[in-house]
């Protein structure tokens, strides 16, 4: 499968047949019992500067996504290509620079800051790598922090004194220090109040205009993703279902998935028309069917669905890529409300 | 803010419990009665122990606790120029005490700060890189685990002569699994939080992250172990010295007291009452004391659930 | 698939001849060590028969204590200091513990964000659905039964009976949350109080959940005190929204106001920040400064740090919650101003 990427010459992320499958158990001897199925033949190319949107709900794969691009985890199978050098077969001295070039902002603001790290310090490990001395080390923090829009009064301020948009934004500096090309943000805003989320999304669409930041977002509100990305990929149980810039997807959304997704957009009293609901939850991605894995979700589900995945291809257009059988002939109702959202 | 996942624990609950844990501090252990009487118990103790030390190691004083006076064995409490009375060779009880205490808080010191050293550093490493490295020490740990430690006394006392050497060696090299046991349980955990996945995102390398993020946030278990190993070290070197693979004579141990005083049951139990009750409020004086400390660094282990 | 058309306004009843849950006035209060604050303050609402209204606030805004002091559900250092909660004109403030528990479950039922904590994984759900329906009725373990597969049936599990013999970790965060309404609404309680019910789930189960709720208001004529800290859900489903800030009620208007026209700065402020993601080629609208901690409460207008409306007057004394004439509405502002959609 190759990735998806429109009309660029030099990527500077392709990811090709990713794969990562882990054991749910293990019986009393030791024996595997059932297979995850985390992310399955996941391909997609991101350009520089450019801000992709994986979207996805619980189950999706999209934080064990997140974890195989900055090799938190080693993949089962496919192969990760970043500025042309291989990031899955990287060691030592290269893997460390890479560790440079893609760096992670995690979703917890809570967990993912060592309590009794002071600010300073935790934007410090960022700056693990630069071998600078103390002084500039403090000047670069300080630096960072008002990129962030961080007094720096607070640098001696430990997490617990902090909010949980102050404590993302932390993250977000410590993550910049060491200057990455690439930054996954792994559900950045979704563990902060409403109005907080407004304060690390801004810092994060700036840090884009300066700096050519390239970013993978992911997130499982839709909104979010069509303010924050250039495109937008959605994920299901471990699969891309469809991928396109994002207002051709908000204009001509294919998969009925990605249907259902625009539908559950809060609506705050203005318009939308009749809602889609999806009958059922979400199937466990403990060994999946062999068909296409949202049929038993889906309304146009047909045996085809259930004997065959379908394949992500470019039929919407040579942008818009969608793994459905039946896309065309989809219920252009649920189109119209769509594009009231 | 974080949403909150439990009913029962309403938003103002933890606020408040977050509030008042983060004011006061240390002294906040003496709101626990059976931890003050802990601090209190170890404080004499301790204090005791040096001056006991003081004793042994001056070259003047050793008099006070080897002189003998067999004309004047075996006198109770309170008598005339012994206030604890005298041991079987006429030793002053007083000294030989004070002298015996501080060779407890000797070896149960030396004992739990390099069995600590092992066990911490064991623990980390098998928890946080798992795989083979965590299969071999916990083989170790479960090997270690289940050595008899008198084995091991007799086999050092053989092997170098039986004293504070052996005694340290032997029950440092068994005790440290115990402790390598309970901290490899906190690497695991803390290995998967997002903070320690956030170092190694950074390309931080796993011994300073060891070093860093797991080492500080095991500090509350390893003062809790510690005041309890303190407490059964004082014990298994009461034990072994009891059974004469311990500390030898003519430097007092408090087992050793108790094997002599044996002899002489029936003429005085005091003999025996002595060294046996300093024992006790030692182990009750840790014990207390690692309750106290458990109970202010985790909190949420003693207090009711709301 | 389901469709969820648009409230039916005929059902919408805003002013209800005796309301079926009256709070005035209350507060409760959480004790500290050396300190007491007020999480609820002075709060004051009623809802109707087949009503359902809305809570809106973020952490620190008391929305979760309310419910929980409507039923009681509150122990030291927490407790309820003033005020009255008239059901059916009966005083709950107060109310012994034995007759609380009567009314628990029976006559007000209470599900919450996390179902896992309010089911014991030890037991099937039969056992849990049974028990709760034996406290309250003289039944046979069979009618229990009957009952509670009736209810899981009408809250959409599939194949209920069997489903009967089932854990609660057998099912998905989706199921589990119908599973909890099921349990909550045996025995045909006249009020419902969910408390962040859709927060932990996805937005597609999200949407099936609230139209769960708002097909159960219709059919069994049941009154909702939904609260959210997500504006958007509780515009959704919720006839009259409540807004609370820090302990207080800062708006009160019916939803179709809250969506169209805003008073309140903080009201507007919330509404402002999910619109405007609408429009990508500027920054989002955000609300400057944070939510005050129970203990470091601005002394006049709690909002007032934080409000881009500020007047010298609103850090001298606080507000009224005030009848805004000409409108069905109640404002706790000096200096509110029209909305501007972004």
């Amino acid at each position: 499968m190759t990735a998806n990427v429109p009309g660029l010459a030099s990527p500077l992320l392709v990811v090709d047949g990713l794969v990562k499958r882990f054991a749910a158990s293990h019986d009393l001897l030791g024996r595997v019992r059932g297979r995850v199925s985390a992310v399955e033949d996941v391909s997609f190319g991101l350009a520089r500067g450019e801000t992709l949107a994986i979207v996805g709900e619980s189950g999706s794969g999209k934080s064990t996504l997140a974890r195989l691009l900055v090799r938190l985890t080693p993949a089962t199978a496919g192969r990760i290509t970043f500025d042309g050098i291989d990031v899955t077969a990287a060691k030592g001295k290269d893997s460390l620079a890479l560790h440079q070039r893609i760096q992670i902002v995690f979703q917890d603001p809570y967990a993912s800051l060592d309590p009794r790290f002071s600010v300073g310090r935790l934007v410090g490990e960022g700056l693990f790598h630069s071998h600078m001395d103390r002084a500039s080390r403090r000047v670069r923090t300080i630096d960072l922090l008002e990129q962030v829009g961080l007094s720096a009064s607070l640098i001696d301020n430990l997490p617990h004194q902090l909010s949980g948009g102050q404590r993302q934004r932390v993250g977000i500096a410590r993550a910049l220090a060491a200057e990455p090309d690439l930054l996954i943000a792994d559900e950045p805003v979704s563990a902060l109040d409403g109005s907080i989320q407004g304060q690390v999304l801004n810092v994060l669409r700036a840090l884009r205009a300066d700096r050519t930041l390239a970013m993978v977002f992911i997130t499982h509100d839709l909104s979010v993703a069509r303010y924050m990305a250039d495109r937008i990929a959605v994920m299901h149980l471990g699969k891309l279902v469809e991928t396109a810039p994002t207002e051709q997807l908000f204009a001509r959304p294919a998969h009925p998935y990605t249907q259902a997704l625009l539908s559950a957009i809060p609506r705050f009293g203005r318009g939308g028309g009749a809602r889609t609901i999806l009958p059922g939850d979400a199937p466990s991605p403990i060994d999946p069917p062999p068909g296409c894995r949202f049929a038993g979700r889906c309304a146009w589900r047909t045996d085809l669905c259930d004997r065959v995945d379908p394949a992500l291809l470019p039929e919407v257009s040579p942008e818009h890529s969608v793994a459905c059988h039946h896309w065309r002939s989809i219920d252009v109702d649920a189109v119209a409300a769509a594009q009231s959202a | 803010m974080t949403r909150d996942v439990t009913p029962a624990a309403s938003e103002a609950v933890l606020t408040a419990q977050v509030l008042d844990a983060t004011r006061r501090g240390p002294w906040r252990i003496l709101k626990s009665r059976s931890a003050t009487i802990g601090t209190v118990l170890v404080s004499v103790f301790v204090g005791l122990g040096v001056i006991g030390i003081l004793l042994l190691l001056v070259p003047g004083l050793d008099a006070t606790w080897k002189a003998q006076d067999l004309g004047n064995a075996l006198q109770g409490p309170l008598s005339p120029g012994s206030p604890l009375g005298t041991d079987p060779n006429g030793r002053d009880l007083v000294a030989r005490s004070v002298v015996a205490i501080g060779v407890s808080c000797v070896v149960a010191i030396a004992v739990t700060i390099l069995s600590l050293v092992i066990g911490v550093v064991a623990g980390l490493v098998a928890g946080y890189y798992r795989g083979r490295i965590d299969t071999l020490i916990a083989g170790l740990i479960d090997v270690t685990w289940g050595f008899p430690i008198i084995l091991l006394a007799i086999m050092f006392a053989g092997m170098m002569r039986p004293g504070f050497t052996s005694i340290i060696l032997a029950v440092a090299l068994l005790s440290w699994a115990g402790i390598a046991r309970i901290i490899r349980g906190y690497a695991l955990s803390l290995r998967e939080r997002e903070f320690v996945a956030a170092a190694r995102a950074l390309g931080i390398p796993g011994w300073r992250i060891i070093v860093t993020h797991l080492l500080p946030n095991v500090t509350a278990p390893i003062l809790v172990l510690a005041s309890y190993y303190i407490a059964v070290t004082i014990v298994i070197e009461a034990g072994l010295s009891f059974l004469g693979l311990g500390i030898q004579q003519p430097v007092p141990s408090l087992g050793q007291m108790l094997a002599e005083g044996r002899n002489f049951l029936r003429l005085s139990a005091w003999q025996t009452a002595l060294p046996g009750g300093l024992l006790v409020m030692a182990v009750l004086g840790f014990n207390l004391l690692g309750d106290g400390l458990r109970d202010l660094l985790d909190p949420r282990l003693s207090r009711p659930q709301s | 698939m389901t469709t969820l058309g648009a409230v039916d306004a005929a059902l919408v009843s805003d002013s209800p001849p005796t309301p079926l849950l009256e709070v005035r006035g209350l507060t409760t209060v959480v004790d500290g060590d050396g300190w007491s604050a007020a999480a609820v303050d002075d709060v004051s609402f009623s809802i109707g028969r087949g009503q359902i209204i809305g809570v809106v606030g973020e952490s620190g805004s008391g929305k979760s204590l309310t419910a929980l002091s409507i039923l009681g559900l509150v122990a030291p250092p927490i407790a309820v200091t003033g005020g009255s909660i008239l059901f059916e004109g009966r005083e709950l403030v107060g109310l012994r513990e034995r007759e609380m528990r009567r009314i628990r479950g029976a006559e007000i039922s209470m599900i919450f964000q996390e179902p896992t904590t309010s089911m014991d994984a030890a037991f099937t759900i039969g056992d849990q659905l049974v028990e709760t329906i034996r406290a309250h009725r003289p039944v046979d373990r069979r009618g229990a039964e009957a009952l509670a597969t009736q209810m899981l049936d009408r809250v959409g599990i599939a194949s209920a009976a069997r489903r009967l013999r089932a854990y609660p970790h057998e099912f998905s965060g989706g199921m589990r949350q119908r599973v909890m309404i099921a349990m909550a609404l045996l025995l045909h309680p006249k009020l419902l109080l969910a408390d962040e019910p859709t927060t932990a789930l996805d937005v597609t189960t999200q949407a099936q959940i609230l139209e769960l709720i708002g097909e159960l208001r219709t059919d069994l004529g049941l009154s909702v005190l939904l609260i959210s800290h997500d504006l958007g859900v509780v515009l959704d489903i919720a006839d009259r929204v409540v807004v609370m800030y820090a302990g207080r009620v800062v708006e009160e208007t019916p939803s179709a106001s809250v969506a169209g026209s805003p008073s309140h700065p903080y009201t507007q402020g919330l509404l402002a920040s999910k619109l405007s993601l609408r429009h990508r080629d500027r920054p989002v609208t955000v609300i400057d400064g944070q939510v005050p901690s129970l203990r470091h409460r601005p002394p006049a207008c709690r909002f007032e740090p934080r409000c881009p409306n500020r007047l010298p007057k609103c850090g001298e004394s606080e507000p009224e919650l005030a009848d805004v004439p000409g409108a069905e509405r109640l404002l706790r502002c000096y200096n509110p101003s029209p909305w501007i959609e972004p």
